[in-house]
């Protein structure tokens, strides 16, 4: 039977703690980052504060609004001549995907960078209906090449050294074995160059779906999106039903905030905004041009109070950046489509099969992911409240609900913690009976007196 | 059921059941001046402005006085392109441009070729389109699909130079969203910020990973 | 009760691990004229059971918290965690249950230890010395839940001879996180180790915190791996600089 995704999360938690050489890797990968965003936040932002909150409240009005927006924006692009489909999950939007496919006769897929499209495992599915598909975006062709998942929403080969890309590509590529960062670059950027004139579909994700206009906003930096979405006679575009935003305008917050959280920059190189497919009277663009609107537990954590606050996500990644136990983890161990925080956050209610409860207990809830999230989420507030949803779901087994109760009735009465700190005291002694030396060296010994016991013999006779 | 109505449904029962929607259409935008703190102060600043940002991101900026200056500019930057073709949409400025080149035109090719296989549009070494807009503040470029020359013209080419007037650098975003927004016409638009770029491997910055290796803006006036 | 009378939160960590940070307390209290009140049925704050998710548990013994600080003008407590927890966290705990106003009322009056020297202006008061470099490390739940910034360093900076060295930036968590730090001991330990090796790159002869929890763990950790400083917590710190004796041996 396999283990658990608790106990396998345990297991590759602490395994990669205890990985000083891929600590020293993240931390250096983070660092280089850090200084720059909040550098940047100062000098860009008259107040950071206020613009996160700001955007907070724009992502609000949104939800407020969300079945209206969405209604606006297929309006919007229906009549450019796109085309708007919805899907429930997963399996749904995969179909949508094939069967565009198969109308269009089209046997090749060029996809830019997208998470939405990694909670579809679009890739391994196309290959299987016997399409051809490459990753366009540098670190996601890494991980393609690697056999991996994305180790980071923003940075995805962000755990591998230029060393062990540089042998990738030898391997896979018949590259130089020891090639530089530009060199490696460009190998791609030929490789890739071949597949994007040939290619039939672009599949993108959608950073926004902007409701006025109906238009999808795709943010990228190589500009393989821009050729995904310019070459190829057909154009996917696949998004979160989250993603909204009520109006074109809010793009004038929204870009700079992304960018800057995500990557610190002002703006990232390229922000597409997409209409429809070419209009009569241009020289070029996809002959076909749709838009999946992915629910997959969207709507699910939509209904639930205090929880659809996470929807507001832009994916930017800075709480996974801030988060200490990422950084001691990596992506790779939340063997989730979204890592760190918000995806510890989410996670439990988008898969909604109990099975993620352990997330939100992986966190020492220090608070760096919410005070850099620039759409102002709770997040450690909101993975307090998923442990009280596990709780209340009955999904934490027996051992710890019942050790709580247990202190909680000693803790209700001070005679009792006095008993118990007798026994307890009295029954020091046989913890290595009962705790791995590896959890006892966390715990220190009891006092040889409580501070209560303490206070009444000195303070008495005061 | 459509997966469309019982989506849209489900959304709307759950909304039902929130304690409260908040302020709901409550227009919280503000403009860019009161966001931003390095907003442009002035039209001269502004130039400057556009000119730094641009530099920072690796792009190259060159001010010509008229369109002749605006000419020699553009043949300076072709000129270490040899025998290359380069490939231009021909809007009102760059027509206006390129009349003062005439020993050059036999290189450019213009409309008769925008909707050129991609295999075909790949052999030009640069492409030449007008901007809809110049952001001051980010050192943006904003174009659209219809005055640009399509989509390919702009990324596909190695290099990419783009021609403005004056008229056309605007201080913000907000700005130039709005001039996007008020053109009913273009199915793809695109805010450039610099040659595209990638550190993905790294963090290390590496220029021109699918898109144009040079970015060059001739602001003209 | 004088208005200088002050009520003692002794964390269940304290009493039961650390009294002599208690104590550390008392004397610093007393030292400054205060009187010190001890309510000896007080047990916890009730928040490794809302940190498990089990806040029907948490209810009651906050409830116990609740009664027994309910009369108290102020209340001072040595852990950041225990008073973000009665102060942040008890209005969202009681949201829908009829013992609310009473819990969120003891909210304002509970402060932690170095806010309230600070909001006293104590440090104007104090004629500590003690001729060390030392590192400070401010708790998640002080720093984020509370906003507490300057309050220990303005403490801190008015003890003579001491060169308060600290790391740039936010500061990081040690990896503490109550129950977090048992179920997920090997993380824990990780983010632990990180933290002291930053400690360690300033070449302190102390690290001084505001929190037992973050203390506890940074000690055990600093055991695991060689970490010489001395960890302290603030209280034990000042009673140190201040020279005062204790009470008992």
């Amino acid at each position: 039977m396999a283990p658990s995704l608790e106990a396998q999360f345990h297991k590759d938690a602490a395994i990669k703690a205890g990985d000083l050489t891929h600590r020293d890797k993240i931390l250096r990968a983070i660092g280089v980052n850090d200084e720059k965003i909040e550098a940047l936040k100062a000098s860009q932002f008259r107040d950071w504060e206020a613009a996160r909150k700001l955007a907070g409240e724009i992502k609000d009005e949104a939800q407020a609004r969300l079945p209206e927006l969405l209604e606006s924006f297929e309006r919007g692009i229906n009549a450019r001549g796109g085309k708007v489909l919805w899907a429930e999950d997963a399996a749904e939007a995969r179909h949508h995907v094939l069967e565009i496919a198969r109308r269009h006769n089209a046997r090749s897929f060029i996809k830019s960078k997208s998470m939405t499209t990694e909670e579809l495992d679009l890739n391994e599915f196309l290959e299987g209906a016997g399409m051809k598909v490459f990753e366009s975006d540098l670190g996601e062709l890494i991980v393609q090449l690697a056999g991996q998942k994305p180790y980071h929403i923003i940075t995805p080969a962000m755990h591998m050294s230029k060393d062990d890309i540089a042998k990738l590509f030898h391997e896979k590529l018949g590259s130089d074995r020891d090639a530089g960062a530009a060199e490696l670059t460009m190998i791609a950027r030929r490789l890739l160059r071949k597949e994007f004139v040939s290619a039939d579909v672009g599949v993108t994700g959608a950073n926004f779906l902007i409701a006025d206009e109906g238009a999808v906003v795709v943010l990228e930096n190589e500009g393989n999106a821009r050729l995904a979405m310019a070459c190829p006679r057909v154009h996917i575009a696949i998004g979160g039903i989250e993603k909204v935003l009520p109006r074109m305008s809010d793009l004038a917050l929204f870009l700079p905030l992304l960018s800057t959280s995500g990557t610190g920059q002002q703006v990232t190189c390229y922000n597409s905004i997409v209409r429809g497919p070419r209009a009569e009277g241009e020289a070029d663009g996809p002959e076909h041009f749709y838009v999946i609107l992915l629910d997959n537990g969207r709507s699910r954590l939509y209904g639930r109070e205090p929880f659809r606050q996470a929807l507001r996500c832009i994916r930017c990644g800075a709480c996974l950046n801030a988060c200490p136990v990422f950084r001691a983890v990596g992506g790779h161990t939340y063997g989730t489509t979204y890592q760190g925080p918000i995806g510890s956050v989410i996670t439990p209610h988008l898969r909604g099969n109990g099975q993620w409860h352990h997330l939100p207990y992986a966190s020492s809830l220090c608070g760096s992911c919410t005070s850099v999230c620039p759409v102002n989420i709770d997040l450690h507030h909101l993975l307090l409240e998923n442990r009280r949803d596990a709780d209340e779901r009955r999904e934490l087994g027996r051992f710890w609900p019942l050790a709580m109760k247990a202190w909680a009735w000693v803790m209700a009465r001070r005679e009792r913690v006095e008993w118990a700190g007798r026994l307890a005291r009295w029954g020091e002694g046989l913890t290595p009976l009962f705790v791995p030396r590896r959890k006892r060296k966390r715990i220190p010994p009891l006092a040889r007196r409580s501070f209560a016991e303490e206070w009444r013999r000195h303070e008495h006779s005061r | 059921m459509s997966t469309r109505d019982n989506i849209l449904r489900r959304l709307r029962r759950g909304r039902d059941g929130w304690r409260s929607r908040g302020p709901s259409a409550v227009d919280e935008r503000r403009p860019d001046a009161e966001v931003f703190a390095d907003y442009p102060q002035g039209s001269e600043k502004a130039v400057e402005q556009f000119e730094t940002k641009l530099a920072a991101l690796n792009g190259r900026f060159y001010r010509a006085a008229d369109l002749g200056e605006a000419a020699r500019t553009l043949e300076d930057i072709l000129a270490p392109l040899g025998g290359e073709r380069f490939i231009a949409h021909e809007g009102s400025l760059i027509r206006e441009v390129l009349a003062h080149l005439p020993e050059l035109a036999w290189r450019i090719d213009g409309e008769e070729m925008l909707a050129a296989t991609s295999d075909a549009f790949s052999a030009y070494a640069a492409g030449i389109s007008e901007a809809t807009a110049l952001v001051a503040r980010t050192g943006s470029v904003a174009l659209n699909s219809r005055d640009a020359g399509g989509r390919r013209l702009t990324v596909l080419p190695p290099i990419h130079i783009v021609l403005a007037r004056r008229t056309d650098l605007l201080p913000s975003i907000d700005a130039a969203l709005e001039r996007l927004g008020g053109d009913d016409l273009w199915s793809n638009a695109v805010l450039i910020t610099g040659p595209s770029r990638t550190a993905d491997i790294e963090k290390i910055l590496i220029l021109g990973a699918h898109g144009p290796k040079e970015l060059h803006v001739i602001l003209v006036g | 009760m004088s208005d200088r009378t002050v009520s003692l939160f002794i964390p269940c960590l304290v009493d039961q691990v650390y009294p002599e940070m208690g104590w550390a307390m008392v004397r610093v209290l007393r030292h400054l004229g205060y009187d010190v009140d001890y309510r000896p049925d007080q047990t916890c704050c009730g928040q490794p059971a809302f940190n498990a998710g089990q806040w029907e548990e948490a209810r009651q013994v906050a409830g116990h918290c609740v009664k027994v600080f309910g009369d108290a003008a102020t209340v001072v407590c040595p852990s950041g965690s225990c008073t973000a927890m009665i102060r942040e966290f008890y209005p969202r705990l009681f949201e829908d249950d009829p013992s609310r106003t009473a819990a969120v009322r003891l909210g304002p009056k509970v402060r932690e230890f170095s806010e309230f020297l600070h909001d006293q202006g104590a440090g104007d008061q104090l004629r500590a010395s003690l001729r060390a470099r030392v590192g400070f490390h401010n708790s998640c739940h002080g720093y984020r839940e509370l906003g507490l910034r300057d309050e220990a360093r303005s403490i801190l900076e008015r003890v003579d001879g001491l060169e308060l060295v600290e790391a740039p930036g936010e500061p990081v968590c040690c990896g503490f996180g109550g129950l977090f730090s048992v179920k997920y001991d090997s993380i824990a330990a990780a983010m632990a180790s990180t933290r002291l090796e930053n400690f360690m790159k300033l070449e302190i002869e102390l690290l001084v915190s505001n929190d037992p929890g973050c203390i506890m763990h940074m000690r055990q950790e600093a055991a695991e791996n060689g970490f010489e400083p001395e960890i302290l917590h603030l209280a034990e710190l000042l009673e140190r600089a201040l020279n005062l004796k204790p009470a008992h041996a």
